[in-house]
């Protein structure tokens, strides 16, 4: 097993396309995770790595207790005529690892709509994906009851529609500190946002349940 | 619920059987003179300088501008940056 240097006890596995389209879904899932107590652990994190991306993906997966998976991006690219299977590989990286070492780590998949892995990855069938429907709010409430699920039963976290008006202060706010940073919010890096989450959560006092 | 007198934090590295984990430790003393520790975990991922900035930033405004959490119109456009509204 590879050195968990830096592993948590409740990092999250994510495992979703990083492309420009996604990144209104992308930005609301690593938010909801930050905002129900829990760490994002994705591929980006091996951009300043140096380490190859298929083995920092082995790694932050055998690190992270959990994984979410969202699989509504699996379609045909206009350009190429071709699916993208990064998200379906990983996800089998994932169930893969669960069986290899007989372990049983929480996973939520999503698509758009509940059946339609059934016509390009049948081998699926028990996992029962949640459908978002490719809607913000749908999705964080989705993130937010699978991970409320996977919270100690005294630990309170607010509900979905709660979280989306939190995320939406925060893209306001993340405007303003950018640019007290010299940063730029249009191309701001994962690093970055999950930095500033981070923050912005610790100081309105909403990130205070990460005790150990 | 005791009366809690003063706060403090500081950043210090830590170390768990699972590796090396960064912490925050935050120290309440409360009136009955018993001092409360508690270990916030940081992101494994996170800038430590970065973080801190924009936990002064929200600190800032929160003592500008309260709790209040007003309702926001999501622009599916433009999710990253929101218009500020007029004031």
């Amino acid at each position: 097993m590879p050195d968990s240097g830096a592993s948590t006890h409740r990092d999250v596995f994510v495992n979703c396309p990083f492309d420009s389209e996604y990144k209104q879904q992308f930005n609301a899932l690593i938010f909801t995770i930050y905002d129900c107590g829990f760490y994002p652990r994705c591929a980006l994190e091996a951009v300043d790595s140096g380490q190859l991306r298929f083995e920092k993906i082995c790694q932050l997966i055998l690190e992270s207790p959990y994984g979410i998976h969202d699989l509504s991006r699996i379609e045909l690219d206009p350009s190429t005529q071709l699916p993208r299977f990064n998200m379906a590989l990983e996800l089998g990286l994932f169930l893969g690892a669960n069986l290899l070492f007989e372990i049983k780590k929480p996973c939520l998949v999503m698509d758009t709509e509940r059946y339609r892995y059934q016509r390009f990855c049948s081998d699926l069938s028990g996992f029962d994906p949640s459908p978002h429907g490719g809607d913000i709010l749908q999705l964080i409430c989705v993130v937010r009851d699978w991970l409320r699920a996977n919270l100690e039963p005294n630990e309170k976290i607010p509900g979905g529609e709660h979280i989306f008006e939190r995320y939406k202060l925060f893209l306001r706010h993340l405007r303003e500190f950018c640019e007290e940073e010299h940063l730029n919010p249009d191309s701001i890096s994962y690093y970055d946002y999950i930095s500033s989450l981070q923050g912005w959560l610790e100081g309105k006092g909403l990130r205070e349940k990460q005790t150990s | 619920m005791p009366e809690e007198k003063q706060s403090q934090s500081d950043e210090s590295p830590g170390k768990t059987a699972e590796g090396t984990v960064r912490i925050q430790a935050a120290c309440t003393v409360t009136s009955s003179g018993s001092v409360r520790v508690r270990l916030i975990q940081q992101s494994p991922t996170a800038n430590p300088k970065l973080v801190e900035a924009a936990r002064k930033f929200a600190q800032r405004l929160k003592e500008k501008e309260g709790d209040e959490e007003e309702h926001i119109d999501y622009i599916p456009e433009a999710p990253l940056i929101l218009p500020v509204p007029q004031k």
